[in-house]
């Protein structure tokens, strides 16, 4: 099948009506869950996982992929409003779109936050329908080893670009591979690690740590900020959604450059929307005219982040797609979901599921435009949700995630492990260690642990065998570079003299 | 402090990650040559190498006194509330078979919203009532999805 039969066939996969709903849902409560302070896409695809098990999957994923890029434009809502990032990726979003708000400007600020992320989104699209792909035809030249390693490089990128301590990404990138031991062993049938309960014999669900690490600590750090009275209030939204003729002008360019950051950064594994906020977010102030403008209500400070970290989403599923690497933790939980349907990401992905892959990519088109019709003639009803009183939001938080727990397989053991597993987030939250990698490794662990038994196999148990390419030599040398060079800048920053 | 805490609290939890898997997987002879074993005592490796390149950051920071300790100049005390949370949805778990998901829910919320959001209790009578209610019938009716009825009959 040639590459445009096969891109016109996705249309014709996601403009089915069945999938046209599928998207529409998906965005919706991906608009959703990125307006509620702190919950994101992953925990978003988590909790309406167990929902989708009875539907065919190529619906369940373009719903699942449309919750996913919905939750980016939903985030820079309470971002703006109430100077609290939905997503983690609208961080930089809250610093100049809470200013305009404050300033009467919050419909400026949430227009060129829906246009912008149209526009670059719809790029980020573009740009994965060229190199998807590509790319994977680049992914087949991979054997065990080069997956190892491949996978040994995007959980150590990840570990080290997220938060502020290499070492304590690591941490949380082991804890997340030794989560995924347990369960019974692929090749031997030995239970590993079960303590004698039965439903730990298929292993710890990701969905359930998802929930745990994310919604859960989320509702018991709000509710401890409810306790404390630090809860942020919203501005009440005001005025025409539209920007003047000379804040357009200023917007355009930073939407289209912080549609190119976000795509490419979205593509490293562990980069994800945060890092292409802030790295468009330096770059305006850079090109700015008026640097000092920034942090104190700048148009660019909002077009330039928002773009970036939509175009990110498309950036992320192009080593999802293509090499079944993730991109980022919103990618990690969205490829386990491909993984529960029996369909495993990666070079073979566009060969024995086309209809899949492209239904999903063309679908990102259709899902675009109406996120930017639901964002800015009906924000006002995504709005109203802000003023839900944080008392009530966060129990009911707590019982939507027990509800996705135990729609998982009815077992009231899930029901426990979230609330460990909130607990931990929790912890690990005060502790400022990420959850990213955790997510990450656990989703990719299996099949890390099967690339190196297999990898070994073939050698004969000899560990040569991950130096024996120069695809695996120059990955693993990437890993620890990833690892040592954030470690060595702090220590030579520690090192210079101070101001 | 904190993170001395961390780093103890880690090499701990690898000794008995090891402990567990040098005693409880067998390995034998047949089989891939690496075992049940290799990946999880490479993964101990791994728990270790974190420790030191914590230590490292650590000691690349400065002093104790001036390395950044999370929580360390805030003061806050023990999270008591987070802890009566956390007991409070075991509890809620505990039950939810048992009493239900209606009960056990509705009892939740009450429970919950009064101490939260305190003042407004036709807001948070409502929201326990009607909120079980309308996501039972929803997951039954609509989704297939059975959530317990426990004491309830039906």
């Amino acid at each position: 099948m040639t590459a445009f039969n096969a891109i016109w066939n996705g249309f014709a996969v996601s403009f089915q009506p069945i999938n046209l709903w599928y998207t529409f849902l998906g965005v919706l409560l991906g608009t959703v869950v990125g307006v509620l302070p702190g919950l994101g896409a992953a925990v978003g695809i988590a909790l309406l996982l167990p929902l989708t098990y009875g539907m065919d999957p190529t619906s369940a994923i373009i719903m699942l992929g449309g919750l996913y890029y919905g939750t980016k434009y939903g985030g820079s809502t309470t971002a703006i409003l109430i100077r609290t990032p939905g997503e983690a990726s609208s961080v930089m979003t809250s610093l100049d779109g809470y200013e305009m708000a404050r300033r009467g400007r919050a419909g400026a600020a949430l227009a060129v936050a829906a246009i912008g992320s149209f526009i670059a989104g719809t790029l980020g699209v573009l740009a994965l329908t060229v190199f998807a792909v590509p790319l994977s035809a680049v992914a087949i030249k991979f054997g065990p080893a080069e997956y190892f390693c491949l996978m040994l490089f995007a959980m150590t990128t990840v570990a080290s670009l997220s938060g502020k301590s290499p070492g304590k990404g690591l941490l949380a990138t082991v804890i997340g591979l030794i989560l995924g031991t347990v369960g019974t062993d692929l090749q031997s049938g030995q239970q590993r690690y079960t303590m004698g309960f039965v439903g730990l014999q298929d292993g710890i669900s990701f969905i359930v740590v998802v929930i745990g690490l994310f919604a859960m600590a989320e509702a018991f750090r709000g509710m401890e900020e409810v306790h404390r009275g630090t809860h942020a209030s919203a501005i009440k939204l005001s005025g025409k959604l539209w920007l003047t003729h000379e804040e357009w002008k200023r917007a355009i360019g930073p939407i289209w450059r912080g549609g190119v950051i976000g795509f490419v950064i979205g593509v490293l594994p562990g980069a994800g929307g945060t890092i292409s906020a802030i790295l468009s977010y330096s770059m305006e102030k850079r090109l700015s005219r008026h640097p000092e403008q920034f942090g104190k209500g700048a148009i660019e400070g909002v077009a330039g982040p928002e773009s970036a970290n939509n175009a990110d989403t498309a950036g992320a599923m192009v080593p999802m797609l293509s090499l079944g690497i993730p991109g980022s933790g919103g990618t990690a939980v969205l490829m386990g979901a491909l993984v529960m349907y029996g369909i495993q990401p990666g070079p073979a992905l566009f060969s024995e599921h086309p209809d899949l892959a492209w239904g999903l990519i063309d679908s990102m088109y259709l899902g675009n435009v109406m996120l930017l019709i639901l964002n800015l003639p009906l924000i006002g009803l995504f709005v109203k949700l802000l003023y839900v009183p944080n008392g009530i939001l966060y129990p009911l938080i707590v019982v939507l995630s027990a509800i996705g727990a135990y729609g998982i397989s009815g077992d009231t053991l899930d029901l426990y492990m979230i609330v460990f597993f909130g607990a931990l987030g929790y912890l690990f939250d005060k502790l400022e260690i990420p959850v990213a990698p955790l997510v990450l490794s656990l989703v990719l662990g299996g099949t890390m642990e099967q690339s190196f038994r297999q990898a070994m196999t073939i050698s004969g148990a000899d560990p040569r065998v991950f130096a024996s390419s120069v695809i695996s030599v120059t990955l693993l040398a990437l890993s620890v570079i990833s690892i040592l060079a954030p470690l060595l800048g702090r220590r030579r920053r520690a090192k210079l003299p101070a101001a | 402090m904190a993170n001395r805490i961390l780093i103890l609290a880690t090499l701990a939890f690898a000794a008995f990650y090891l402990y567990l898997t040098m005693y409880h997987i067998r390995v034998h002879a047949f089989g891939d040559p690496v075992g049940p074993r290799m990946f999880p005592l490479l993964l101990c490796g791994g728990l270790v190498l974190s420790c030191g390149l914590m230590a490292w950051e650590a000691f690349a920071a400065g002093s104790p006194a001036t390395a950044q300790d999370p929580q360390a100049e805030l003061g806050h005390p023990f999270p008591f509330v987070v802890a009566l949370l956390a007991i409070g949805c075991l509890v809620y778990v505990g039950v939810f078979e048992t009493i239900g998901f209606i009960v056990s829910t509705a009892a939740f919320l009450l429970g919950l919203t009064t101490y939260f959001n305190r003042g407004r209790h036709i807001a948070n009578v409502g929201t326990a009532v009607l909120m079980p209610v309308a996501t039972f019938l929803l997951f039954k009716n609509v989704l297939d999805v059975n959530l317990p009825s426990g004491i309830l009959p039906f």
